[in-house]
């Protein structure tokens, strides 16, 4: 079955058809320049819109309206890449070729999106007090509940650190906590359904025509903003002149977390960006992994140990958990695979299991209906294309070992960052 | 084989060896994954347990030492060999099962005979047992500092005095010491026998294909002992009913209230009915789409880590609902109150709980993953996948309201951890 693009009304429309799945997922995309200032407002935002809806008064009814479309999942999230940033809104919904009676379960989904997205609650033109102060004090909760998570507290402080003030992708973002306002998310708001750029994405078995017309007479008023602005796919960073070494103690941990954070800038899309994707494969992506065979099983030196490339940081972090004496040990010879790789040991064996393996999972994504809505949505947020399976599995193919020797020599050390126990002995 | 249908394009087939291994397959054509669990009917509880006329003990974390020392099976790990065939295959423990699984999109016959081969013949010997108890420590030492964790093992350990039903799944820094190689061994013979696994298989199979290459496997060729594990709890709780507990080191003060539930009162429903009643009575009062829900966050009792659980066993039962919270004294309070108060049920948020689950239950066949976890899971709790959508639909509020005669004070337990 073949995707399909089209514009009604100024919205791009995506149709990702597929017969062999028992639901339908629609998603709104909203997509605008990213604006560090504005970050915090863009994800409260999502509360906002799901707890304070002029229809849905309450939670209970919002919950009952999901339950009696048969149990449809409502999601919303917001991503970022380069300076774009997008707000997403979807849903999961029984086809009702399933059901003993026809109920327009499509259109009642898309009803419930568009509710929730164009009525909130307002006041005077303002996204109401109550909604905004639900929200924020929610926000101090969500602190509250990192610094008791101590692995997550690890993994905030860590992102923390390797973040441009500038540029955020962690929320909430501390640098602007106290600007925000009623107004603040009132105006994000409107300019998020007034302003940005509308994606509507629907996958499943549907009829293209039911779709089209649905989109047509529910956005009839829609106007579609010029946007001029050329936007950029990636963020370089400044290399580090030296490497951090962090720690921070906390008296309730039990294991110590280490993270280490390697820069590198890479554009997305290029033969290198995906050469550093194999590469974090061989490193510590998968369980054959040269960290996980070395250092936890041969080595024993941790539990758990991983790699994991952030193109919206521009680092390669390795991430460990171990004990407090094996904490040093740990680290050296961690580094010590990372300089073995530089030095060119790597096994064409090695490379032909991590592309097989990259390439497995790709394609196990692609088979999921979720999978090949959000490959899609993020494809069509960076470079306004299809996800094109074979195109991708041609780029993997193509990478040798020199390229992997290549891009792991460009990794920069920045940052060791220890989050251990209070009293620990390497400390 | 045994041909049966759960929806009207999707067919099952069913066969027992003569070993009595249950065998499951379920194809997708379609679909890319190919997805094969064995499960094994011995979790954290298989502590105590008797065999034939003998009673046996295993120290806490055995099923789960187990499933470490599989993987392995005298160095030839069965991680490295499915990754070289670029196959996915992993482990799980539960209280009550353990399962080995792995997930292919080509080789499917080359590795479930492989698969099934390693499993035929386990060596455990001290090397192994020694590595993998190492490992084991550092796992368990990683879940140390969760507070939620440990207020479940709080609660149940205070809801039922039985060991079984509370211990670690992982066991603790000790009882893994005491794990060696005859423990072990003698569990393996006792667990380990065809007639208490089950194999689930779904994916683009042929399934003619499929139970051919079962049959020619050294699997077929185990035989059953003469005996199968029993495991028996003793449902009694700890006289002290409410915990409380400080820490001034916290950020976040918690509480967590659980209720036990009486399954004798169901004995005249099927399993589904059975779980289905307790399950949609409890969402019903105490989901986020409830108006107690809407109560507890208006009162600013609760925050968005609000959470509840129902537990059902074929034995026991519990209802846990906890949240980090402002005031968890206040909260318990409120939140015991609510448990005798209870309103009748409207009859057209029934309705929608329903579709809600029909609309998920045809959802797990979504994929090749989803309904093998589906399938295994249905077959361990004894419910009729055929039958589930008739079950939800024959469901009826009289049904749900049996759960309200387990709600006595004798039945709720509580922990709070506070900061002071």
């Amino acid at each position: 079955m073949i995707h399909s693009k089209k514009t009604i009304n100024g919205i791009d429309v995506i149709y990702l058809p597929a017969k062999k799945y028992k639901h339908l997922m629609l998603g709104f995309s909203y997509i605008s320049k990213a604006n560090p200032k504005t970050y915090n407002e863009r994800n409260i935002l999502l509360n906002v819109l799901e707890n304070h809806n002029q229809v849905f008064k309450t939670d209970d009814k919002l919950y009952w309206q999901l339950d009696m479309l048969y149990g449809a999942n409502f999601k919303s999230n917001v991503g970022i890449t380069g300076d774009k940033v997008a707000n997403n809104f979807s849903m999961k919904i029984i086809n009702e070729k399933y059901l003993q009676n026809s109920e327009d379960l499509l259109e009642k989904a898309f009803d419930f999106l568009y509710t929730i997205v164009y009525k909130p609650k307002m006041h005077k033109g303002l996204l109401t007090k109550k909604a905004v102060n639900d929200s924020i004090k929610e926000l101090g909760q969500v602190f509250n509940t990192i610094q008791q998570d101590k692995s997550t507290k690890a993994f905030y402080n860590f992102i923390d650190l390797v973040s441009d003030k500038d540029y955020p992708v962690l929320f909430p973002n501390k640098t602007y906590l106290d600007s925000i306002t009623q107004g603040s998310i009132t105006q994000e708001y409107k300019k998020m359904i007034q302003d940005d750029a509308l994606k509507i994405f629907v996958a499943g078995d549907f009829d293209h025509q039911r779709m089209d017309d649905l989109i047509t007479s529910k956005f009839k008023g829609y106007h579609k903003k010029i946007d001029n602005h050329i936007y950029k796919m990636d963020r370089l960073c400044p290399m580090p002149f030296e490497v951090r070494d962090i720690v921070e103690y906390d008296k309730e941990v039990s294991v110590s977390r280490i993270y280490l954070a390697y820069r590198i800038n890479v554009n997305y899309g290029t033969h290198d960006y995906e050469v550093l994707q194999l590469l974090n494969i061989i490193l510590g992506g998968s369980s054959q992994s040269k960290l996980f065979s070395e250092i936890r099983e041969k080595q024993q030196l941790v539990y758990s140990i991983y790699s994991s490339y952030f193109h919206e940081l521009s680092i390669l972090l390795i991430n460990l958990e171990t004990e407090a004496n094996s904490e040093e040990k740990a680290i050296q010879e961690t580094q010590k695979v990372l300089s073995r790789i530089q030095e060119g040991h790597i096994s064409e064996e090695e490379i032909d299991l991590a592309k097989a393996y990259l390439i497995k999972n790709y394609r196990s994504s692609l088979d999921k209906l979720s999978g090949m809505m959000f490959l899609n949505m993020i494809s069509h947020l960076k470079n306004k294309e299809f996800f094109n399976l074979n195109k991708q599995i041609e780029a993997i193919n193509k990478i040798n070992k020199n390229d992997l020797v290549r891009i792991s020599k460009k990794l920069m050390p920045d940052l060791v960052y220890r989050f251990l126990k209070a009293g620990d002995l390497n400390a | 084989m045994h041909k049966f249908k759960a929806l009207k394009d999707e067919l099952f087939y069913q066969e027992t060896l003569d070993n009595g291994l249950k065998v499951y397959i379920h194809p997708k054509a379609g679909f890319i994954d190919y997805y094969c669990t064995l499960q094994v009917h011995m979790g954290g509880h298989s502590l105590d347990y008797q065999y034939g006329n003998d009673e046996f003990k295993l120290p806490d974390g055995s099923a789960h030492f187990l499933e470490h020392v599989y993987f392995e099976n005298d160095g030839i790990s069965l991680m490295d060999t499915f990754s070289k065939l670029n196959a996915d295959v992993n482990a799980s423990t539960s209280r009550d099962v353990t399962k080995y699984y792995f997930k292919t999109q080509s080789n499917f016959i080359e590795l479930l005979k492989l698969f099934l081969t390693h499993f035929s013949n386990v060596l455990i010997n001290e090397k192994t047992v020694e590595k993998e108890r190492q490992i084991i420590k550092k796992e368990i030492m990683m879940y140390d500092d969760n507070l939620y964790d440990k207020a479940y093992g709080d609660l149940t350990k205070h809801m039922f005095q039985d060991r079984k039903i509370w211990a670690d799944i992982a066991g603790t820094l000790e009882s893994v010491n005491q794990i060696g190689v005859e423990e072990l061994q003698r569990a393996v013979r006792h667990f380990y026998q065809p007639r208490n696994m089950v194999l689930v298989i779904t994916g683009p199979v042929n399934k003619e294909e499929v139970i051919t290459s079962i049959k020619a496997s050294d699997f077929n060729r185990l035989k059953g002992n003469e005996y199968e594990p029993k495991i028996v709890y003793s449902l009694h709780g700890h006289k002290n009913h409410h915990i409380f507990k400080s820490n001034k080191n916290q950020d976040v003060e918690y509480i967590m209230l659980g209720l036990k539930i009486n399954l004798s009162d169901f004995n005249h429903l099927s399993v589904s009915q059975k779980r289905l009643s307790i399950i949609m009575f409890f969402e019903y009062f105490f989901d986020e789409s409830s108006m107690n829900y809407k109560e507890l966050k208006e009162a600013k009792l609760i925050n968005y880590m609000y959470s509840t659980n129902v537990y059902i066993n074929h034995d026991y039962a519990y209802f846990m609902v906890s949240s980090e919270s402002q005031n968890p004294k206040k909260l318990k309070e409120r939140l015991i109150e609510m448990l005798f108060n209870l309103k009748k049920i409207d009859k057209n948020i029934f309705i929608a709980f329903k579709r809600s689950r029909i609309g998920s239950f045809i959802g797990y066949f979504d994929s090749p993953q989803s309904i093998n976890h589906t399938l295994s899971d249905f077959i361990k709790k004894d419910i009729d996948i055929e039958k589930y959508i008739e079950h939800v639909n024959n469901i009826d509020l009289n049904d749900l309201d049996i759960v309200r005669k387990s709600i006595v004070k004798d039945n709720i337990y509580s922990v709070i951890y506070a900061k002071k």
